[in-house]
C-alpha cells in the first residue's frame, strides 16, 4: 500500500481547507474512514486514529448537544490521539471550539459541500485507486473483444507490430512499451499507459508514431483491466508447446494470477490472428466451453462404445 | 545485477534524441537494462518506457543492469550518461 498526502485529496476531491494545521502533506495510508460518534460519546477503546474522521450531521449535533467542559476535555482527546485530519460534510459551519481544539494539535480540518455517505463514497473510491498497489510492466496493453490483453515478451521480438495488426483489425491500443499496473481489488488488475506517452507506439524502421491522430479515436482506449496474459517468444525447437490447450499456465501481478498464454513466433505465422483466437479460445473456456476437454471427451465415449460393442463402419 | 545512481546533467534531460542513444547501446547488450526514477522503472531497451519516466536535467536515476554482459553494459552505459549522451552544446 502507497500513501497519499492530504493536499492532493484536496484538489481531486474538490474540498476546501478550514484550517490548515502543520501541514497538508501528512500522508493517508488507508482508505477506511471513521466517524467519531463513538469517541465523541467518550469511548476510546479501538478507536481507529489512522483514518480521516468525518463528521456529519449527527456528529455535529451531538457535539453541539454536549455541555462545553466535557465537549472540550472528549475534543482535546480525539484531536490529540495522532488522527490525519478531520473532514466536515455537507458544508456545515465549523463550531470555534472545533477549531480552536484541533490547533492545540495542529491537525487540519477540511470541508467538503457534499452530503456525508455521498462523500464518503468518493474518498474511499479515491483512496483505493490512488493508494492501490501498483508496478510497471514491460509489453503492450491492448482491448481484444472486450477483453485486456497483455502482449509479453522480450524488445524485438514483436509486441508492437502485433498490436499494430490488432488495432487495424479493429481492436484499441491502451498503452505501449512501458503499461502502468494497477490493484484496485483482490483479484483485478487495471491497466493504463504513463501520460506522457500515452496512444504513443514505437515501430522500429519507423519511429514514434500516434495512434489516435492515425487510426482515430476508436481505436485507442485509456485503461482497462488486465484479463490475460500472452507471452510472445522465440521458437524453441527444443521445448514443447501446448499442443492441445488442456493444461492452464498462469502469471502473478502484484499477487493476482492471471491466465498465461504461451505463443511462440515463428516467420510466417500472423501473430495478430493467433492472438485473436487464444482471446476468443479463452472467452469460450470462460463461458464453460473447452473445445480440447470436448474432443477428450467425445474421443472417450467413442472408445468405451467401441469396447463394449464392436465398431461401427459405416 | 549491479546497480548505479546517477544524476543527469545534459541540458534537455533524457528527451527523444539521447534516449535514443541509450537504447541503441543498451540494445547491443543481452542483460536486462533497467532505469529507475523514483517509483518508476523504465525498460533501457524500449524508447517509449524512457521517454515516459520524464527525466529532466538533474534528476537522480538509478541504472540497474542483470545478465551475464552487466559489467561491460555498465561500463558503456556509464560513459554515455557521463558523457552528456555526447550532445554537442
Amino acid at each position: 500500500m502507497g500513501s497519499i498526502s492530504i493536499e492532493d485529496m484536496i484538489r481531486v476531491l474538490d474540498m476546501e481547507v478550514v484550517y490548515e494545521g502543520k501541514s497538508l502533506s501528512i500522508d493517508i495510508e488507508t482508505s477506511d474512514i471513521n466517524r467519531p460518534g463513538l469517541q465523541f460519546a467518550g469511548f476510546f477503546d479501538y478507536f481507529a486514529i489512522e483514518r480521516v474522521q468525518v463528521i456529519g450531521k449527527v456528529e455535529m449535533t451531538y457535539l453541539e448537544s454536549m455541555d462545553p467542559e466535557t465537549r472540550r476535555h472528549r475534543l482535546d482527546r480525539f484531536f490529540g490521539s495522532g488522527i490525519p485530519c478531520v473532514l466536515i460534510s455537507r458544508n456545515m459551519e465549523v463550531p470555534q471550539y472545533l477549531v480552536d481544539s484541533a490547533k492545540l494539535f495542529g491537525c487540519p480540518i477540511i470541508r467538503s459541500r457534499k452530503a456525508t455517505t455521498s462523500i464518503i463514497h468518493r474518498m474511499i473510491n479515491y483512496l483505493d485507486s490512488a493508494l492501490a498497489p501498483r508496478i510497471t510492466r514491460h509489453g503492450v496493453l491492448v482491448d481484444v473483444y472486450g477483453e485486456g490483453v497483455l502482449l509479453m515478451g522480450e524488445s524485438g521480438i514483436g509486441k508492437s507490430e502485433t498490436a499494430l495488426e490488432l488495432i487495424k483489425r479493429g481492436h484499441r491500443l491502451v498503452a505501449d512499451d512501458a503499461v502502468e499496473i494497477k490493484k484496485v481489488a483482490e483479484n483485478r488488475l487495471v491497466g493504463d499507459a504513463p501520460d506522457l506517452i500515452r496512444h504513443y507506439m514505437e515501430i522500429r524502421g519507423i519511429g514514434i508514431i500516434d495512434i489516435k491522430a492515425m487510426y482515430g479515436i476508436g481505436s485507442v482506449i485509456n485503461n482497462k483491466a488486465i484479463d490475460m496474459v500472452i507471452y510472445l517468444e522465440f521458437w524453441d525447437s527444443s521445448k514443447e508447446y501446448d499442443r492441445l490447450g488442456l493444461k492452464e499456465e498462469y502469471m502473478e501481478i502484484l499477487g493476482v494470477k492471471l491466465p498465461k498464454v504461451i505463443l511462440p513466433v515463428r516467420p510466417g505465422r500472423n501473430l495478430a490472428i493467433i492472438v485473436e483466437v487464444a482471446v476468443r479460445n479463452w472467452r469460450l473456456k470462460n463461458m464453460g466451453y473447452n473445445a480440447a476437454q470436448e474432443l477428450d471427451n467425445r474421443l472417450k465415449s467413442m472408445i468405451q462404445q467401441g469396447s463394449g460393442g464392436e465398431i461401427q463402419e459405416l | 545485477m549491479i546497480e548505479k545512481e546517477f544524476i543527469i546533467e545534459n541540458e534537455a534531460g533524457l528527451h527523444a534524441r539521447s534516449a535514443a542513444r541509450l537504447i541503441k547501446e543498451a540494445n547491443s547488450f543481452s542483460s536486462d537494462i533497467n532505469i529507475i526514477r523514483g517509483n518508476k522503472t523504465g525498460n533501457a531497451k524500449s524508447l517509449l518506457s524512457i521517454l515516459a519516466l520524464g527525466v529532466f536535467k538533474g534528476t537522480k536515476v538509478t541504472v540497474r543492469i542483470d545478465g551475464s554482459d552487466e559489467i561491460a553494459a555498465m561500463h558503456r552505459i556509464s560513459q554515455l550518461i557521463e558523457n552528456n549522451f555526447y550532445e554537442e552544446d
